[in-house]
């Protein structure tokens, strides 16, 4: 199966060509972007079998929408990794609402950046990293763990033993240091 | 939750707020308040989305994992479904491997299917909402079924011409609402008149936008299973207004 080491243009001429109801470039855009998507279900879910059916909406979602894309102001890889996240945490909160407890969220992966995510910039992503090291290393993880794992403001209190209100102060001004560091 | 604007120009809440929007942090009634700001007020559409950009930026941190064949193969049955309609209006031929959206529950029926072409242009509504008309035609015969939908009254006018059961069966309609593994009854059509209204429930009605429509032929009363059984002699895609 194709990694994503397609490049942006690559990505967006398949999603333009989708919206076109082209289903070999459906299938084509499934082989290059899959991996990464499924990864990214994994992340927030942790279960294969839960992520294989969010996967599954995602590339639904993707069908259906793909026509609106152009609107969004997107990047491509950008709106796919979007719709595979939030297809993913719309699923993990369900899957808690539904449950007396909260589930315990395993602990968070070793952050070692691959080699696939080429299609997002490169300079974008060191950005962001060299952002987040500016942060206080637990700020930068609450960061990370409310995007990449879908933790919620009551997940990260608890992480990080604070109050809630006090967790969304900490959270909101981190985000604002960190946009400063990225307009900087 | 507000934040004092920093005096450069920039709005610190409004920041703070898009990011947390996009983090989907946001408790229900603020995060519905930020969808709406996000509809009518470009500014903090455009900081959502910077906020996207940026945080998508992260997920090369996340190891890619192949997902198993069987996800592939639903997402192409899927998209084979939904293209149905659309290229038998571009006159393409069906290919018996182009049959996967019958593969859930009317498998039975496959090896027997007529297909019947069909066509389903909008027509200008006569007010403000949508309206549907439908021509549908046989790969095998001149048989043309024409089918109207006006959302206004649920009311499914269907004419089927000279598409006819086989003796001692009947002709039954279904639809398959959009997203749905398995079509629902419509009820059965009668042998005469040819020309009927199916006053259908309102929440049908409303599935029918999207949806597939087909005509199948089965045993008096109507097939036993609450699922197509014998032939299928019409299938067609819907499309939104």
């Amino acid at each position: 199966m194709q990694r994503v080491s397609r490049t942006r243009s690559d990505v967006e001429r398949l999603i333009e060509q989708v919206a076109g109801r082209d289903r070999a470039a459906f299938l084509s855009l499934y082989d290059a972007t899959s991996a990464k998507l499924f990864g990214v279900c994994l992340r927030v879910l942790h279960d294969r079998a839960e992520a294989e059916d969010a996967l599954q909406d995602v590339y639904i979602k993707v069908w259906r929408n793909a026509d609106r894309y152009r609107a969004n102001g997107l990047s491509p890889m950008t709106w796919l990794i979007t719709v595979a996240r939030n297809t993913a945490i719309d699923r993990l909160r369900s899957r808690r609402s539904g449950s007396a407890g909260e589930t315990e969220l395993a602990e968070l992966s070793d952050p070692a950046p691959g080699p696939e995510a080429q299609a997002i910039a490169e300079s974008q992503a060191r950005e962001i990293r060299r952002c987040l090291g500016l942060l206080p290393e637990s700020r930068a993880e609450a960061v990370r763990g409310a995007y990449l794992d879908g933790q919620s403001y009551r997940d990260l209190a608890r992480r990080f033993g604070v109050p809630l209100n006090t967790m969304r102060t900490w959270l909101r001004r981190s985000l604002l240091k960190l946009r400063e560091c990225l307009e900087g | 939750m507000s934040e004092v604007t920093d005096g450069t120009g920039r709005d610190d809440d409004a920041v703070a707020t898009a990011a947390e929007y996009a983090l989907e942090l946001l408790p229900p009634r603020e995060r519905e308040a930020a969808a709406r700001r996000a509809e009518t007020d470009g500014r903090f559409r455009r900081l959502v989305a910077e906020w996207h950009e940026d945080f998508a930026a992260l997920a090369d941190e996340v190891e890619p994992a192949t997902p198993p064949g069987r996800v592939r193969r639903a997402v192409k049955r899927f998209a084979a479904a939904e293209t149905r309609g659309r290229r038998r209006r571009l006159g393409g031929r069906l290919a018996a491997g182009g049959l996967g959206w019958l593969a859930g529950g009317l498998a039975a029926a496959a090896s027997a299917l007529v297909i019947l072409s069909v066509a389903l242009p909008v027509v200008e509504p006569p007010y403000s909402g949508p309206f549907y008309e439908a021509r549908l035609t046989s790969d095998t015969s001149d048989a043309v079924v024409t089918a109207r939908f006006d959302p206004r009254d649920n009311v499914l006018a269907l004419d089927r011409g000279g598409v006819t059961a086989p003796e001692g069966r009947v002709l039954q309609l279904w639809l398959l609402p959009k997203g749905a593994d398995a079509p629902l009854s419509l009820g059965l059509l009668p042998q005469d008149p040819t020309v009927v209204d199916v006053q259908l429930p309102e929440d049908i009605g409303s599935a029918i936008p999207g949806g597939l429509l087909e005509i199948s032929e089965e045993p008096p009363g109507g097939s036993p299973t609450g699922g197509p059984t014998g032939s299928v002699l019409a299938v067609g895609e819907v499309e939104d207004a």
